[in-house]
């Protein structure tokens, strides 16, 4: 059963996550290519008062791929459940409704941990390449907020397409909007290198949000 | 007598809206049961709350012995349902729906949904979403037979369906209905439909029952009588004798479980001068009508 749910997943999803995966390594190419035009174009002086000391991310065109996938990705995988009251068709199924939500949910959060992971190895070998390794564990760090937010992102739109009360959604937008927004404060490298284990922590705790309009979809909020 | 549906004392309201209250009725293992009514009067309301989609405001409904808003998924499994408008997922194919459905049922019949694709004359890797209605009830049906379910319950299944599909999807679902000893639950808005198909039915009314017995008894024992009458023209009670009634100038129409010889002299007892009695006879959708009135 937990194959033809991911079967169903994949069908929705698909051109969502080989779309996306070529954009992201479109992108990473072009930073690769950037930063090496960068060090032949310049002295190391002024690379390091480029890179250092004026703090700028040089991989900052990444900086909202993660959330933006993870938005696109969870319209694209619920917004057809919800669309004619197709949730029905799902709830109907012999599978316990609770186990198929957190197991679609699962599958999206699973892509948008293999994006993570390509955006992670994709910066590593970048900066292996071309910068000292101090710059690329920092940069490494520093872009942990960001694929968080995509995480949560997934999570919150899941949510929002779900939910069959407009009230509910509001509330989700003002409940997890701040939240978001707050992971793209930094202004240089290492700004989160405290606070990201909270923030991660915190973020654990969205991981069955989508269980609240699922019960509320199953037990009859809609008429 | 094995029920397979039972609900007692089933009461809905949306907000303080009234939708019906202390409905209680049955449906026996193998019979194919039909809920009539107009519109409003509640039928998708308890469609939905048998699905399990909607909890009722007070009252119970068993299916297969269990509540219907918590129905095990072994549970669910022994139940087929169509939902209106043969909603499915049209994002697949052919091939891809019935490859997804069949990883949840252990007593899948694939022969039979093929059997009924292959009459559409569609290619498997027809995406479901290009197809007409008619073509998407079948593969909805389809889907249904091939789960081999206990129980079938179909939620207006006619909606969007020109008379060909309707007549198709009438006589396969029969056709199996009666060679499996299924049991059905259905609407329909097109009530003519029915009558060669359903066993027993509810006739719901404002808000309660009007009517629970076999199609058959119900067509032979309801009465349509016209008759003229002169001079002032009387209003009449709604009671024992008089089930409805209307007019138009001095024609009279009125509807009786009575046969014709009472309600003549129901009527002459009245006092009202009465020319040209007679019976019409009815189909399923005149006596329906008749029963719950044009309006």
């Amino acid at each position: 059963m937990y194959k033809a749910i991911l079967y169903k997943e994949w069908l929705k999803i698909r051109w969502v996550v080989l779309g996306s995966v070529l954009v992201i390594l479109g992108f990473l190419m072009y930073i690769g290519l950037n930063v090496r035009q960068y060090f032949e174009m310049n002295d190391p002086i002024k690379v390091w008062i480029y890179l250092i000391q004026k703090k700028v991310l040089y991989y900052s065109l990444l900086k909202f791929i993660p959330i933006f996938t993870a938005i696109v990705l969870a319209i694209v995988q619920f917004t057809p459940e919800m669309a004619k009251k197709r949730y029905r068709l799902t709830f109907h199924l012999p599978f316990s409704e609770t186990k198929s939500l957190l197991f679609m949910s699962g599958i999206g959060l699973a892509f948008i941990l293999l994006i993570a992971i390509i955006l992670l190895v994709g910066l590593a070998i970048i900066g292996s390449i071309y910068l000292p390794a101090e710059v690329t564990i920092s940069s490494l760090i520093s872009v942990l907020p960001w694929l968080l937010a995509g995480f949560v992102s997934y999570l919150a739109t899941s949510a929002i397409v779900l939910d069959p009360s407009w009230k509910y959604r509001l509330l989700f937008v003002l409940f997890f909007a701040p939240f978001i927004q707050s992971l793209f404060l930094e202004n240089g490298y290492y700004e989160y290198k405290y606070s990201i284990g909270i923030y991660f922590l915190i973020s654990l705790l969205f991981g069955i949000i989508i269980l609240f309009p699922g019960y509320r979809l199953r037990k009859g909020s809609v008429k | 007598m094995d029920n397979v549906i039972e609900c007692v004392n089933l009461t809905h309201c949306y907000g303080k809206k009234l939708i019906y209250k202390d409905l209680n009725f049955s449906v026996q293992r193998g019979k194919i049961f039909g809920i009539l009514g107009k519109n409003g009067t509640g039928k998708t309301t308890t469609i939905n709350i048998l699905m399990g989609f909607l909890r009722p405001t007070s009252g119970k409904c068993y299916i297969l012995g269990e509540e219907s808003h918590n129905l095990f998924p072994q549970t669910r499994a022994k139940i087929g349902l169509l939902h209106e408008s043969h909603v499915c997922y049209e994002f697949m194919t052919v091939a891809q729906v019935e490859k997804f459905y069949s990883r949840f049922f252990l007593k899948w019949k694939k022969d039979l949904y093929y059997g009924l694709i292959d009459r559409l004359g569609v290619s498997y890797d027809h995406k479901i979403s290009h197809m007409s209605c008619g073509q998407r009830s079948q593969v909805a049906l389809g889907l249904i037979m091939a789960q081999n379910p206990e129980l079938m319950i179909l939620d207006d299944y006619s909606m969007g369906l020109d008379a060909g599909y309707r007549m198709l999807f009438i006589d396969y679902l029969t056709d199996y209905v009666r060679e499996n000893n299924k049991t059905v639950f259905m609407t329909s808005h097109i009530i003519q439909d029915l009558e060669q198909v359903i066993d027993d039915a509810i006739i719901i009314g404002r808000q309660k029952i009007l009517l629970q017995m076999p199609i058959k008894e119900f067509l032979s024992t309801f009465h349509q009588y016209h008759f003229n009458v002169e001079g002032r023209l009387p209003d009449l009670d709604f009671d024992d004798t008089i089930a409805n009634w209307e007019s138009l100038k001095n024609h009279y129409t009125v509807y009786s479980f009575k046969a014709e010889k009472d309600v003549k002299t129901y009527l002459e007892n009245k006092g009202i001068s009465i020319q040209d009695f007679h019976e019409i006879s009815m189909n399923l959708e005149h006596a329906f009508i008749g029963l719950t009135g044009k309006y």
